[in-house]
């Protein structure tokens, strides 16, 4: 046991715990008012261990265990802190690690055809070993029981272009009873790939979990990275990763306004909306050469520059969105039909949305103030003292609305970044000949929510773990209790209100 | 309800003209560009090192560039100082074949006569048969296509651009190009992402249920060719793993006038513009 | 005696032997089939009876003279003779289709007595309908109710049956009451029992009194027929009953309400006020909107099937209550119109249900259950039976070119002649009635698709359904004759639509058959000229043309190479297909029940079991409420069993107080006599 790191960072601590005294850590540390960041698990050998990282007001807490490889048994968290259910879960498929005690510990990450007993992010497990399938897997669900109560299952392949999961509905006929998630169809073994791979390489690994939030992804990478090797990010660099992360949520809370029309048939308002998502992704490649601000990001800072023209570019494209935009809004909330639907629909009340970890638009929609620029400020936002924006109905419509209020901020942010850009160099100096070896967190808010990343760096410059927690897989669990008491005509609003990404959550 | 009709009115129209006239993208980081007066070996070396994906290999007397592989990701041009290596803002880069996205780069030496390429023919593939069989299969859906996307493991970006079409900017449906959710009404399959694990047997049972005649197109770096991802415990390595792939568009994401273009080529509206090319460079 | 007569008598006869073979005959297998041969033989005379009836060839002649009750006899009218033409093709098929139906019985109940009440129950059907003299009318009546109710309580081991039983003994009996009390007051006023009589004098009864008998005869032959509110007998007593008795029952006996609603309005009670006309028409309309809506949450098809004949009652009322809406208004065209509708939709109710009901037979010889939720895919293991079936549901549905199509269009028709009627009452009366059997039609779809569906389409969603199988042709054969006949009734509407002015002439006050239908165009009218018209005829030649080109020219223009490639169902990439994806019959009406929510009182609830958070499994129940039975019959039962609790204590249980009861009953009677004599 005892402490196995070397240098601890500021705004990170680490505290080692025996399994037996995890429970009560984790109480202590949830009545200071901790909220869970992410749970890692990583193979070290000579044991496997797992973290319990908590947000607390001057950074992130992480509570370690170390479990022997030949039974790594511990008891679950999840009873009593609900956030945990899908993490643990996780690393009882991943890893083999048992939490005991787990009210449902079913397959989540690797489907039930993946044989037993074969745990792909142990060291000794080959990434490029395809076991054969098990023919007898079936998919443990939650059935009604009830005369007249049947299911529908409900993807992958879904009616539309939409990213691949499974929805097994158990309905009556119109009400959705419980609604039974099937994801990590689009499970890519992204974190095996991390393994040993160069970390300039792991920038373009970190940017393909989630194209649509790869500034996001990328820059909660490079941040672990620079804080595990203490490099420093010039300002100018912090200014345009900021700049262009509000671009990124400009377009991502667009597409959730462009779904939510298609959902309602409204064909103008979805093709108005559509138009003004364009027009930013066409600002995205005509500032950094790639629609969704690819190749932005580099260890140390960016590789792209704001140059005088793309920056006079850019104003003046916000100078001629920002009334369209604000105009379509208006009559959006202005549309009764389109209001009637999502109103009142897909509640998620504050209470479940803290118990069960809720994170970003569907957090802040629920009345939960959370936005990590504003409560562990990155990159640019220290200076730039934002709030997050609430709102407390807790149904579709907040989430809307929440969306569409940011929508305004970020332009007011990106005009302020791009108009006081300071000058200097784009990439941090190289420190020294090696890099050091360390490990760290690094977080950014993406548009669905905060995105939490840890790694280890060997001596040799490569990556020796990297944990990936997007806002999706925190998120998804909360879609089937929001669901609940719906009808199957206000699918499609739920989950565009929540909207979230498959990929993401898979990794 | 009127209030939106009178400001799509006022909105204009945005749509592309394309086929007629593509659009310009300017800034736009398409494809990577060979120079061979500029371009030497040690640059395409120089290059391999830094790619992400492998796109780009090379060793002493043959590089190979990849466009299957390539994540678009702009690191080659940036290795290289004089400007062999650059990336051109092209869209049109869907191809019947696989073989015609390589851009094979041999090494000159003085005086020699021409060096072999190790392991492959000199002679591209048979183009012409490819595109008369595909002809006549979409003969008869030249004007009217209905797509069935199946994602297989993409990283979203895919889905993004493809339900881009949609929008006026593109709107397929002036093409007479429409989405379907049923593949029993489906002639196109358009497929993103490396096909993950889970996802091989419903796309597998996605490709069953469509009526004959039907074409994939595999839609994006990871779908051509695995990309970044590769084959692993996760992921097959590419659509034309699982299922046989008429139109190959890579990107990462491709650009929805990628898409068009490669929609196009399917039913032969459009010439296909990238060939598999053997390029001299000194070493 | 004439040809009608001979045939008529002769069919009585058979019936009486067939009665009395179980017990003259040894063998079991002899006495099933002798007996529902006899039956079969029997009905097939009365046929060309009940035709020639209607052509004209009319008897009577007397049967009995009782002192006090008059002379009694059977008379065959056009009307009667309908009735017994209509009682003639449904019995022969019911009689060829028991023998092989009731093997699924083996040797549990008593065939004999299934053979003896059956012939007795179309025995006393036919003296019901031929009767002319009110006491033996009742008598026959009566004798009517007990076959019934011992038919329906055939399999009198099982509870719910034997409840069910009781429950259509006890509102039979009520209706009797009424019957009597209607009978006693005609006699009364016109001094006899005879029908002739009541025909000459009942026109000038004295308004108030021809309206309680009005309202008699209609709770009692309304409860017969299943009116709303006297509707709670029929979805228990039918699916208790054997298939083949539930058949008899619905194509052969409820018709013998409707006979007495015809014979009493219009043959004995004269002009009729408006009122009379209204009463009827939103009574018909809310009985058949009442059936359709109730039907739709059943889960087993027979009880559906017995709603959808509750919803069927309530379209012939509203044909009636136009009649009497004619009448009231002195326009004899619609009461022509309302009285051909009403037979019409009657005569072909009769065979489609007739048909309906075999086919519940078969399924549950073929394949063991009724149940909807168990059943599936038996368009595959059944198709005979699923073609049949569908024939039934078709015209059930008023899907055109069936008879059903060509009653229930008669039926809106004459609902829009509204504006011709005097007063505003009457036309919103009609507007109403209009509107809700449109509402009932389009509902009346759903449930056949429903029914349908869920039943024969998709796949089986239990081990029975699997295994299901045709079963033998001596069943299946009958019920392609009643399909046939269903669809004969659309593609012959001119030539029914004659026959049927004929049968109601005398009501009617003519034969306005020549204003219904269009000879040139082979097309339907509701009597006025000025209006629309429709032909069934038409339809059945233009469709099957229409479909046929459109097949021909898909096989013309289709790729030479056309190779079929078989392929799992589409359930989006899930690879999963089985039972539990399938839609139940109850998740199939749940919008309904949503939707209709405070008419069902339909309420929900869904409980966790396990962590609230993490349930392992849920559990859901739902709920609709019967209104009529809650709020009409639970309070009405609850006060009659409180009264009856009351009178207990008059039972002391000694034989002596009986007879002091006797005794002191006996003198008041003389009391009350002799004060009234003098």
């Amino acid at each position: 046991m005892g402490v196995v790191f070397d240098a601890t960072l500021p705004e990170e601590s680490y505290r080692s715990v025996q399994p037996g005294a995890l429970l009560d850590a984790v109480q202590e540390l949830h009545q200071t008012g901790a909220r869970l960041a992410t749970v890692v698990g990583e193979d070290r050998g000579h044991a496997l261990a797992v973290m319990f990282a908590f947000w607390q007001a001057e950074g992130i807490t992480a509570l370690e265990i170390e479990l022997p490889r030949d039974e790594p048994v511990y008891p679950a968290v999840t009873p009593s802190l609900h956030a945990a259910q899908w993490y643990e879960r996780e690393l009882h498929d991943l890893f083999g690690i048992v939490p005991e005690g787990h009210p449902w510990l079913k397959r989540l990450a690797l489907h039930p055809d993946w044989p037993a007993g074969l745990h792909p992010l142990r060291d000794n497990f080959d990434g490029r070993e395809q076991p054969a399938k098990n023919p007898n897997g079936r998919w443990d669900r939650v059935r009604v029981e009830a005369e007249g109560a049947f299911e529908i299952p409900y993807g992958p392949v879904r009616s539309g272009v939409f990213e691949s999961a499974q929805f097994v509905v158990e309905t009556g006929g119109e009400d959705i009873l419980h609604l039974n998630l099937h994801m990590f169809y689009k499970h890519r073994g992204i974190e095996k790939l991390f393994h040993e791979a160069p970390i300039e390489q792991g920038v373009s690994l970190a940017e393909h979990v989630s194209g649509p939030d790869l500034i996001a992804h990328s820059t909660a990478y490079c941040q672990a990275v620079e804080r595990a090797m203490g490099m420093a990010v010039p300002e100018r660099a912090s200014a345009i990763r900021s700049l262009s992360q509000e671009l990124e949520r400009i377009y991502n809370h667009l597409d959730v306004v462009v779904r939510e029309c298609e959902a309602a048939s409204l064909i103008v308002a979805q093709a108005q909306f559509a138009m003004l998502k364009e027009r930013i992704l066409r600002l995205n490649a005509l500032l950094s050469g790639s629609r969704f601000l690819r190749g932005v990001n580099c260890v140390g800072g960016v590789r792209r520059d704001l140059v005088d023209d793309a920056r006079r570019a850019l104003l003046a494209e916000l100078k001629a969105f920002e009334p369209t935009f604000r105009d379509r809004r208006a009559a959006l909330l202005g549309t009764n039909s389109f209001i009637d639907r999502i109103v009142a629909t897909a509640r998620l009340p504050y209470d479940t949305a803290v118990a069960f970890g809720a994170v970003g638009p569907v957090a802040r929609g629920s009345g939960v103030s959370v936005d990590v620029r504003s409560d562990h400020p990155y990159a640019a936002y220290p200076g730039l003292s934002l709030e997050p924006i609430t709102y407390h109905d807790c149904d579709a419509m907040a989430r809307v609305q929440v969306r569409l209020d940011e929508i305004e901020e970020s332009i007011r942010l990106i005009r302020h970044l791009a108009e006081s850009l300071p000058e200097g160099p784009l990439v941090a100096p190289a420190n020294g000949s090696t890099p050091a070896p360390g490990h760290a967190f690094g977080w950014a808010e993406s548009a669905k929510g905060e995105v939490v990343y840890w790694v280890r760096i060997t001596p040799d410059g490569r990556v020796s773990r990297c944990k990936v927690r997007s806002a999706s897989f925190a998120n998804w669990p909360l879609f089937d209790i929001a669901s609940v008491g719906t009808v199957l005509t206000d699918f499609g609003f739920s989950e565009h209100s929540f909207g979230l990404s498959q990929a993401a959550c898979d990794v | 309800m009127l209030g939106w009709i009178v400001r799509g009115i006022r909105s204009g129209i945005v749509t592309t003209r394309y086929p007629r006239r593509p659009d310009a993208m300017p800034g736009y980081r398409g494809r990577p560009v060979l120079h061979p007066g500029r371009c030497r070996m040690a640059d395409l070396r120089a290059a391999a090192e830094v790619c992400p994906t492998g796109a780009i290999t090379a060793n002493e007397g043959h590089a190979r560039l990849d466009l299957s592989l390539c994540i678009q990701c702009g690191r080659c041009a940036d290795a290289v100082a004089n400007g062999s290596i650059t990336m051109a803002p092209d869209f049109e880069v869907a191809v019947r074949d696989r073989r015609a996205l390589v851009v094979d780069v041999v090494s000159e030496r003085n005086g020699d006569g021409p060096a072999e390429l190790p392991s492959s023919d000199h002679a591209s593939p048979t183009i012409e048969p490819v595109r008369k069989m595909l002809g006549e299969r979409m003969a008869t859906l030249k004007r009217s296509l209905h797509i069935r996307h199946v994602d297989a493991g993409s990283d979203g970006s895919e889905e993004y651009e493809i339900h881009a079409l949609t929008n006026p900017y593109y709107d397929i449906h002036r093409l007479g190009i429409f989405f379907t959710a049923t593949p029993r009404h489906a002639d196109v399959l358009m497929v993103t992402g490396p096909v993950t694990r889970p996802m091989e047997l419903a796309l597998r049972a996605t490709y069953d249920a469509m009526p004959d005649p039907r074409i994939v197109i595999a839609v994006g770096t990871s779908a051509c060719s695995g990309g970044i991802f590769g084959s692993s415990y996760a992921t097959l390595g590419g659509v034309d793993k699982v299922l046989p792939v008429d139109i190959y568009v890579p990107g990462s994401p491709p650009s929805p006038f990628a898409l068009l273009h490669a929609l196009l080529l399917a039913t032969d509206r459009v010439a296909q513009r990238l060939l598999h090319q053997v390029v001299r460079v000194p070493s | 005696m004439s040809a009608t007569a001979v045939l008529f008598t002769a069919a009585l006869l058979l019936y009486a032997l067939g009665a009395l073979a179980g017990w003259l005959l040894p063998g079991r297998d002899a006495e099933r089939r002798v007996s529902f041969a006899l039956a079969a033989l029997g009905s097939i005379l009365l046929i060309p009876a009940g035709l020639l009836a209607v052509g004209g060839a009319t008897f009577s002649y007397a049967v009995a003279n009782w002192s006090g009750f008059g002379l009694a006899g059977f008379r065959m009218d056009q009307l009667a003779g309908f009735f017994v033409f209509l009682s003639g093709l449904v019995g022969t098929a019911i009689s060829v289709y028991s023998p092989a139906y009731l093997g699924r019985y083996g040797q549990r109940y008593s065939l004999r007595a299934m053979g003896a009440f059956f012939n007795l129950l179309l025995l006393t059907v036919m003296v019901i309908l031929v009767a002319d003299n009110a006491f033996l009318f009742l008598v026959a009546w009566e004798a009517m109710s007990v076959a019934m109710y011992l038919l329906i309580v055939y399999e009198y081991d099982r509870p719910e049956v034997s409840n069910a039983a009781y429950l259509v003994l006890s509102i039979t009996k009520v209706a009797a009451a009424t019957l009597i009390a209607a009978f006693l007051l005609l006699f009364a006023t016109t001094g006899d029992f005879s029908f002739a009589t009541f025909h000459i004098h009942g026109p000038q009864i004295p308004p108030a009194i021809r309206s309680a008998i009005f309202v008699l005869v209609l709770i009692g032959f309304g409860a017969k027929v299943a009116m709303v509110p006297l509707h709670v007998w029929l979805p228990e007593g039918y699916p208790a009953a054997p298939s083949n008795i539930t058949a008899a029952l619905a194509g052969i006996v409820l018709n013998t309400g409707f006979y007495g609603l015809y014979r009493v309005y219009f043959d004995f009670l004269g002009d009729p006020p408006s009122w009379w006309g209204i009463l009827v028409l939103l009574i018909g309309a809310i009985t058949a909107l009442t059936g359709i809506v109730y039907g739709l949450t059943q889960d087993d098809l027979k009880r559906f099937v017995a709603y959808s004949s509750i919803e069927h009652v309530g379209i012939m009322l509203i044909g009636l209550g136009v009649a009497l809406l004619g009448a009231a208004n002195h326009l004899p065209l619609l009461v022509g119109a309302g009285l051909i509708a009403s037979t019409f939709h009657l005569f072909q109710h009769a065979i489609s249900k007739a048909l309906l009901f075999t086919g519940a037979g078969d399924l549950e010889v073929g394949a063991g259950t009724t149940d909807m939720g168990k059943l599936g895919g038996l368009s595959k293991t059944m198709p005979w039976t699923a073609a049949v079936f569908l024939v039934g549901s078709l015209s059930l549905a008023a899907m055109p070119p069936f008879g059903g199509f060509a009653s229930e269009w008669l039926t809106f028709e004459v609902l829009m002649q509204g504006f011709r009627l005097g007063t505003v009452s009457e036309r919103i009366a009609m507007a109403l009635a209009g509107a809700l059997l449109a509402l009932t039609a389009g509902l009346a779809v759903l449930g056949f698709v429903k029914v349908v569906g869920i039943t024969f389409l998709g796949i089986g969603r239990s081990q029975q359904a699997d295994t299901a199988r045709d079963p033998s042709r001596s069943m299946l054969i009958p019920g392609t004759f009643l399909a046939a006949l269903a669809l004969a009734a659309g593609v012959g509407a001119p030539w029914l639509v004659s026959f049927l002015g004929l049968a109601v002439a005398q009501q009617a006050g003519g034969n306005f058959a020549g204003d219904v239908v269009v000879w040139p165009n082979l097309a339907l009218q509701p009597a006025f000229g000025d209006f629309s018209s429709a032909s069934p005829t038409e339809l059945a030649v233009a469709l099957p043309i229409f479909f046929g080109v459109a097949i021909a020219l898909i096989l013309r223009l289709r790729a030479r190479d056309y190779r079929e490639r078989a392929v799992p169902v589409w359930t989006s990439g899930s690879l999963e297909y089985g039972p539990d994806v399938t839609y139940t019959p109850m998740a199939y009406s749940n919008p309904m029940r949503v939707i209709f929510a405070t008419f069902y009182r339909f309420s929900r609830s869904t409980s966790a079991v396990g962590n609230p958070h993490f349930p392992t499994s849920l559990e859901y129940r739902s709920e609709v409420v019967l209104l009529v039975e809650r709020h009409l019959y639970q309070p009405l039962t609850r006060l009659v069993l409180a009264t009856s609790a009351v009178f207990r204590r008059l039972q002391a249980g000694y034989l002596s107080l009986y007879l002091l009861y006797l005794l002191l009953v006996l003198i008041a009677i003389l009391a009350a006599y002799s004060a009234i004599v003098h």
